[in-house]
Parts: structure tokens; sequence; C-alpha cells
């Protein structure tokens, strides 16, 4: 099922920040891990993905170094900052209760 | 378009330049840039596996990337504060210097005389201001230029005293290539077994970080398949020619420059068994070289302290932590 981008837009960050969180990854490896981890649901436009990982990193959320992967290539890596921390599990307790409500308004419908 | 026409690193290089064209400064836009290229060659090599010939992988990669002219707005958006302090400084800079020499500016209109007391203590602080400014960006300027041309040196010394072939290309990465050198370390890493015949190490605040490796993947008993070569990526192993050609660029449209007599070919004596090939890359501009000289391979694990050095070598990859 194709979601609507209106939808993906607004928890695009938590999903990212979320992904990092569990360990350090770079692009490709986010949008891969984004895809499988979503059952195959949220394709996110990859070149997307990029302006959201440097607001993050401006807001001090995540922060980038360089490392020669598994596959001996050069890669920047992201990492989560522990003011990220802190601020995906505001964000997720607050997806969590909207989405509660959501739900809440849409059984009675 | 014909299939020999194409390619694929130049695209990708083009596609990803397209990109990034609107952000500045330049060294953020090349970070960028090389962070899409990254990226793309990621789903180029991906859908390649996958069974797609390059043209076909690169244009499926590309139309995974999204709409780019969104990209880039998007893009403009984020870094715009880093465009308007490029935009600042110099005219803040300019706006110093006029503060600086108002008192000549002035000289020949007739003002309050304590009025004239304050202009000339604010020039003169703001000349000395920019006065030292300009001598620690010189300094700090030079010190990095002294840096790296004593560390080519150093490396050129090392490579002369071991019989290597060096070379220096303009793009400041260094290369040096070895075949029989007695030094040597094993790092046995959780996949696969790395042996190290020399090494520079870059070094970020308190970590080393190996910025190249001489080094190749190979099973136990030393039998390298391939090693790679002069890409900000070096130890790949890569067995297709088409692979090599993707993922080491400067190293086909560079390999002329290496003609001499003693010099190797990486490529070619990894095809024909050879034992050892030493191949080092380095960025020279804050790089600190350790060459590690030992007249047998030792082994290290991750977590062992070797030549001062805590060393641990997950994932293939070799990081030396400074001992605190």
């Amino acid at each position: 099922m194709r979601i609507r981008k209106e939808l993906l837009k607004g928890s695009t960050a938590i999903m990212i920040l979320k992904i990092i969180s569990k360990e350090d990854a770079y692009g490709y490896q986010i949008t891969q891990e984004l895809y499988a981890d979503s059952g195959e649901t949220f394709k996110l436009n990859e070149g997307t993905l990029y302006p959201i990982l440097h607001t993050l990193e401006k807001d001090g959320l995540i922060k980038s170094y360089s490392k020669i992967s598994e596959q001996g290539r050069l890669r920047k890596y992201y990492s989560i900052t522990p003011l990220g921390r802190v601020n995906l599990a505001a964000q997720i307790e607050e997806w969590r209760v909207f989405s509660r409500a959501v739900d809440a308004i849409l059984k009675e419908n | 378009m014909d299939n020999s026409d194409f390619d694929i690193q130049k695209e990708i290089e083009a596609y990803a330049a397209h990109i990034t064209h609107d952000i500045r400064p330049i060294k953020k836009r090349e970070s960028i840039k090389s962070e899409f290229i990254s990226h793309i060659e990621d789903a180029v090599y991906h859908y390649m596996i996958s069974g797609l010939n390059e043209q076909d992988a690169f244009k499926r990669a590309c139309d995974e990337i999204g709409d780019v002219e969104k990209i880039k707005r998007m893009l403009t958006i984020v870094h715009k504060k880093d465009k308007i302090s490029t935009v600042l400084f110099p005219i803040i800079y300019c706006f110093a210097l006029i503060i600086a020499f108002l008192p000549f500016i002035l000289s020949s209109v007739k003002i309050d005389y304590i009025l004239e007391q304050w202009i000339n203590l604010i020039s003169v602080v703001t000349a000395i201001a920019l006065f030292c400014f300009t001598i620690l960006k010189s300094y700090k300027y030079l010190r990095a230029l002294f840096k790296r041309v004593s560390l080519i040196r150093k490396i050129k010394k090392i490579c002369q005293q071991n019989n290597y072939c060096f070379s220096y290309d303009r793009n400041y990465y260094l290369s040096i290539f070895g075949k029989s050198s007695k030094h040597e370390m094993k790092i046995i890493g959780k996949e696969k077994t790395i042996y190290i015949k020399m090494f520079a190490c870059l070094k970020r605040k308190d970590i080393y970080t190996l910025t190249s490796i001489n080094s190749f993947f190979t099973s136990n008993n030393v039998n390298p398949i391939f090693v790679s070569y002069d890409y900000p990526s070096i130890g790949s192993v890569l067995k297709k020619e088409s692979e090599r050609k993707m993922y080491l660029p400067r190293f086909y449209q560079s390999r002329n420059n290496y003609v001499k007599e003693d010099s190797i070919n990486p490529e070619v004596d990894a095809e024909i068994g050879a034992d050892v090939i030493n191949i080092l890359c380095i960025n020279p501009i804050s790089a600190k070289i350790e060459v590690v000289r030992t007249n047998r391979a030792e082994e290290v694990f991750d977590g062992d302290e070797f030549k001062g050095y805590i060393v641990y070598s997950g994932n293939g990859l070799c990081d030396f932590l400074k001992r605190m």
C-alpha cells in the first residue's frame, strides 16, 4: 500500500532518528533500513534524506563522522547525540499520544 | 547511447555535482557531493548485483533519488546560514578596515575634539584586532603548509629507505607502493584477516584512524584476491573489472603516471599471485605517520595494546585509540 507523502512528512525525522539510535548508519543504509523495518511500506525518496539528516545535525540531534566501511569504502556515518536521544524519547511519547488519539477517533467512526 | 561511451563514474559525479551545485561554501558542497556520490555508488552496486547493467542501474539509482530540483531547494534552505556567513565575513572584514582607517579618511573634516579622540581609540582597537586576526590566520595557514611539506618529505624519506615507489599527486593523496617489506602486522577482524605492511594515521582529536591501509583481505594462507587503490575508500575486494572501474576511477585515470620500472601495478600483481603489495594513501594535511616495524607478523586482537595504542578491528576496520 502506497502511503501519501503528507502522512509521511511529519514522521520521517523521528523514524530516521530511531534508526540512527540503534546503530551508527550512513545514508544509503538508513533508506534501506527504513524500507525493511517498515515492512516495505515506507519508500523514501532517497535524495530527500540528506536535507533531513543535515537539519538534524544542525540541530545537534545527530553528529557525523567519516569511517571506512566493512566494504573498505570511506563513508559518512551518522550517530545520535545525547540531546538526540532525549529528543527522540520525547517525540516517541508525543507520537504515541497522537496515534492513540487518532485510533480512538477512527475506531469510534 | 553506445555502452562503450558510458562512463559510470563520470555520470555519477556529474549527477551529484548537479544536485549540490547551489550549496556554499565550496568545502561544504564537496563534502555533500561526496556523500551523494557514495550513496549513488551504493545504489548502482546494489542494482548491478540484482542483474541490471551499468546504465540501467545508474538510471534506477537516479530515479530513487527523487526530484532533483526539490532536493536542491531543500539543501539550499538547510545550508542557508553557511551561505550568509560566507558573505558576511568579507563585509565585516571590510567594515573593520574602514573603521581602522577612519581617522585618515576624516582627516580633512573638522570634528569635535572628544569625538575625534573616540574615533581614534576605536580605530586603534579595531586595527589591533584586525592585525592579530590576520597574523593568526596567516600563522595557521603557514603552519598547515609547513606540516604538509615536512610530512611529504618524511614519507618520501621512509619510502627511499624502504625502496618504495613514491608518488604525490595534486589531490594531496600520497601513494606508496612496496612489495617486499618485512614489517607487518596481522589484525584478525570478526570476518576478515588483514595484513598491514605499513600505514599512516590520521589524527582526529584523540582518535587515530587508518586513512589508508595497505591491506588486502585474504584467507589465512595469504592469498590476495585484489587490492584496491587510491580511492578514498581503500581496501575493497573487487573481483569484477566493471567493479574496479567503478570504484577505482583515480587508479584508472592515473595509472599511466606510474610507469617507472620499479613501480607496481597492484591489480596485475594481485592477479599473478604476489604475496605482498603495499598501498598507502593518506591525506597529508593533518596526518601523522606511524610506521610499524616488526620482524615478524604480530597477531593483534580487539582491545590489545600494540605500540602504545589500543587496537580494535571490528568489521575489518583498524582504528587506533591513543592510550589515555
